[in-house]
């Protein structure tokens, strides 16, 4: 048995097939033999299978890694406004995927019965987040278009209506392929 | 929409700007309040002492030639004129169809009003700045940032830009979407909502309440009385100065750093549903991991933690030799 265990990365890569076939063959050695290793690999089942059942526009755990990694880095540029709201928004969402953290076995306090949050609420009022942050940026879009037809070359209002573009684009294109 | 595209892509061609300046003034008497309507261009306002109006515009046009920049240059007007008991600014561009001579109109704006006046401005695609204006003012702004500075019982509705306050006294309320918010040395009532930027603040003294849903949250430096609510997103918080009298933090989702000042009492109590607490004494946990308790010295702010799925993140120090006693 290789000694060193796998990191999450490599096994939730692992369990997207996303590893190179060695890599992954050795992954799939070490598990057999390793319970330590096979039990992190059924908790990232299981979000994975919850993540699932939310939403169809939930994306993978990849996507979600890939957008944590560009929230880091990514600079902001002047009017990058609407930018600011996805990056927010994705960064929040990685944490829905990693909530669940209390071990199964741990009661819930009756104390805290009176706050209702849920987590379908919370994967609900994220949801509603998303639909209101595209229509947001839809209403924009519709606003620039009205202002450019009125003064059609204003560098103000054609950068304001590229960056709203811009926006719903990668918006959607990180909710549906993770923004390649 | 395709139209709109090319429209980008085929105006490269040769182009005339004409620039034209307008100044004008009006008397502006007691009791008549300001009401300001702009687009396409900074708008600057400034409250002062005099009892008039001082309009000051630079006026640019682009063209395809200069005729027909001058043109259209000699139908951008702002107009001042009394309506009942208001006087009104406004920024006026030429009517019908001007597409053909495919323009771009931009005019900058720098207002001086009596600082007692009760103000109103609107702004679109464009920044709008205001400073020292004590008699109330309720700004408007969209596709820009907004600054206000050395302001009094102000109203901030934003959309798709910034917002920065700073000196302000009064009422502050501050309503935004798609930008960030900064608040410096805001003071008396304060109450921020936001919903896909971040929020900071900076020396806030009085009765504080920042919200925001999808993005941070940080507050440094603040007394009085300060209420953080967040969704989703993060909150750092500081107890970092003695006049604070009470902290209350609330969570849904997002993670919560609190930190303690050195030699700063305080009395907090926290709870979350599904978060992890990781603090350091004199705070302690209880056996299920999602309370935690603590004080520290006498007196200082009392201090509340409330998260659903919120991780807390405590960093406090004992105040002082009475810490023992106070745990």
């Amino acid at each position: 048995m290789t000694k060193q265990h796998h990191s999450d990365e490599i096994l939730s890569a692992y369990l997207d097939h996303d590893l190179e076939p060695q890599l992954a063959e050795e992954v799939g050695r070490h598990l057999e033999e390793c319970p330590e290793c096979r039990k992190v690999l059924e908790e990232l089942t299981a979000v994975r299978d919850a993540a699932r059942s939310l939403e169809q526009l939930e994306p993978s755990e990849s996507t979600w890694y890939e957008i944590q990694q560009r929230t880091r880095k990514r600079a902001r540029p002047r009017l990058a406004w609407v930018w600011t709201g996805v990056a927010a928004a994705a960064a929040v969402v990685l944490v829905v995927f990693l909530v669940g953290r209390r071990p199964a076995g741990a009661p819930e306090p009756e104390e805290f019965a009176e706050l209702p949050s849920s987590r379908e609420k919370v994967e609900a009022g994220l949801v509603q987040e998303y639909e209101d942050y595209l229509c947001g940026l839809e209403a924009a879009i519709e606003e620039c278009e009205a202002a450019l037809s009125e003064n059609p070359h204003n560098p103000r209002v054609r950068m304001a209506y590229l960056e709203a573009r811009s926006s719903r684009v990668k918006a959607l294109d990180m909710l549906v392929c993770g923004g390649d | 929409m395709l139209a709109l595209l090319l429209s980008f892509l085929l105006s490269a061609g040769p182009r005339v700007t004409v620039v034209r300046e307008l100044h004008k003034e009006a008397v502006c008497g007691p009791g008549l309040s300001v009401k300001v309507l702009h687009r396409y261009g900074d708008l600057v306002i400034v409250g002062s002492a005099l009892d008039r109006v001082v309009v000051d515009a630079i006026v640019r046009v682009t063209a395809r030639d200069e005729q027909s920049a001058t043109e259209l240059a000699d139908k951008v007007d702002v107009g001042v004129m009394v309506l009942g008991e208001t006087l009104v600014v406004a920024t006026v561009f030429p009517q019908g169809p001007v597409s053909r001579f495919e323009p771009s109109f931009e005019v900058d704006v720098k207002l001086i009003v009596p600082k007692t006046a009760g103000l109103v401005a609107r702004n679109s695609f464009g920044d709008l700045v205001v400073t020292g204006i004590e008699g109330g003012c309720r700004l408007f702004n969209r596709f820009g940032d907004v600054e206000l500075e050395q302001c009094r019982d102000c109203e901030v509705l934003s959309r798709y830009g910034d917002v920065q306050v700073s000196g302000s006294s009064g009422m502050l309320v501050v309503d935004n979407r798609f930008g960030d918010v900064f608040l410096d040395q805001v003071t008396d009532r304060v109450r921020v909502e936001n919903r896909y930027g971040d929020v900071h603040g900076a020396e806030l003294d009085g009765v504080i309440h920042l919200g925001n849903r999808l993005g941070k949250v940080s507050a440094r430096r603040s007394t009085g009385s300060l209420t953080v609510v967040n969704l989703y997103g993060d909150i750092s918080a500081w107890v970092d100065d003695s006049g604070l009298t009470d902290l209350n933090v609330v969570s849904e989702l997002g993670q919560v750093e609190l930190n303690f000042g050195p030699m700063i009492p305080f009395k907090l109590d926290g709870r979350t549903v599904q978060g992890f607490i990781r603090s350091s004494p004199p705070l302690q946990t209880d056996e299920q991991g999602c309370r935690v308790f603590g004080v520290s010295g006498q007196g200082g702010p009392r201090v509340q933690l409330i998260g659903a799925w919120a991780d807390f993140f405590i960093q406090a120090e004992p105040s002082d030799s009475n810490d023992a006693e106070g745990r």
